[in-house]
């Protein structure tokens, strides 16, 4: 019985059903083991006995497994539209990350200065890092497929690395907001498609061990 | 005896709804429920009403909560005032769909 569920619950989680769910749809199989059981029990079959009757009855795993990953309404959104989670959604954070940022560089312009403000490192770098590592949590919490959030990821990188930010400040009231776009630095791509990496390599360690999955 | 381990289509949305309509039940109890109503003509792979609760209860036809009764925990699904409306369309399209096939077979199949 304990290799059946097992096997069942590794299959959905696998397969993109939320572990909530899962866990859930295990709990209610053990109950209704244990009251088939003692049914089959009372009805004059040995505690052994009525205990593979019941596992029978029960259904196989891939029956199991199958009914429960037919419903796409109860698989995790990664796995539902994994284009909008990894590809979509971060371009928008990207767009979003831009806006605020055109934002703070004119709250930040003082016509005391003239030398071009343009956006603290942190935020060139912080903010696509840290919409990568989020992306890459996601993928390994959601068990999807590098594919995707490997293509998010990309996208991010390049985006961030494409856009450039400068206000430039002239005397009295004239300001001068520039938004370039133009390749992306090579050297900038390759050190946070590594740093991605990276975090890809640490979460993917720490969702052996972890919640965030169960080491196979 | 109809052994389907995945499920007859729509069959068992129909008879989960009809009997989730008189009172909430839980999934071993539902099962059992089947078994009786039916005379044992539809027998199941029991494990698979689950998904079938579930994909309910994401659609809004049923509510669930944990009850413990004996000392048992179980979660116990009832009908909702959608499902009471679902409850009603299948069974409206079930009753359509087995008077053609009764005309088309030369039987009636409900008197």
């Amino acid at each position: 019985m304990v290799d059946l569920l097992h096997t069942v619950r590794q299959r959905l989680l696998n397969g993109g059903v939320p572990r909530r769910r899962v866990e859930r749809y295990i709990a209610e199989l053990n109950d209704h083991l244990d009251d088939l059981t003692e049914a089959l029990s009372d009805g004059g079959l040995g505690v052994a006995e009525a205990r593979a009757a019941a596992l029978v009855r029960l259904g196989c795993a891939e029956v199991l497994v199958e009914s429960m990953m037919s419903n796409r309404r109860l698989r995790a959104w990664p796995h539902r539209v994994p284009w909008a989670v990894f590809v979509v959604a971060p371009a928008l954070v990207q767009a979003a990350g831009i806006g605020l940022a055109i934002g703070w560089l004119v709250v930040t312009a003082s016509a005391a200065r003239t030398a071009p403000v343009t956006l603290p490192a942190f935020v060139h770098w912080g903010v696509p890092v840290l919409t990568v590592a989020a992306l890459m949590a996601i993928a390994v919490r959601s068990r999807v497929a590098f594919a995707w959030p490997f293509a998010g990821m990309s996208l991010v990188v390049v985006l961030a690395n494409a856009t450039q930010l400068n206000l430039t400040v002239t005397s009295g009231q004239a300001h001068t907001l520039a938004l370039s776009v133009g390749l992306p630095s090579i050297v900038a791509v390759v050190a946070q498609g590594g740093l991605a990496a990276l975090i890809l390599v640490l979460l993917r360690g720490l969702g052996a061990r972890t919640a965030f999955g169960v080491k196979e | 005896m109809v052994g389907n381990p995945n499920f007859l289509n729509g069959v068992p949305e129909l008879l989960v709804l009809n009997l989730l309509g008189d009172r909430e039940m839980y999934g071993y109890e539902l099962v059992q429920a089947i078994r009786s109503v039916t005379g044992d003509v539809i027998v199941l792979g029991e494990g698979v009403i689950y998904p079938a609760l579930h994909g309910l209860e994401a659609d809004g036809a049923l509510r669930s909560r944990r009850q413990t009764i004996s000392g048992r925990s179980r979660i116990y699904y009832s009908l909702t005032p959608r499902g009471r409306a679902r409850l009603r369309e299948v069974t409206d399209s079930w009753v359509t769909l087995t008077t053609a096939i009764g005309v088309a077979v030369g039987r009636p199949v409900l008197g």
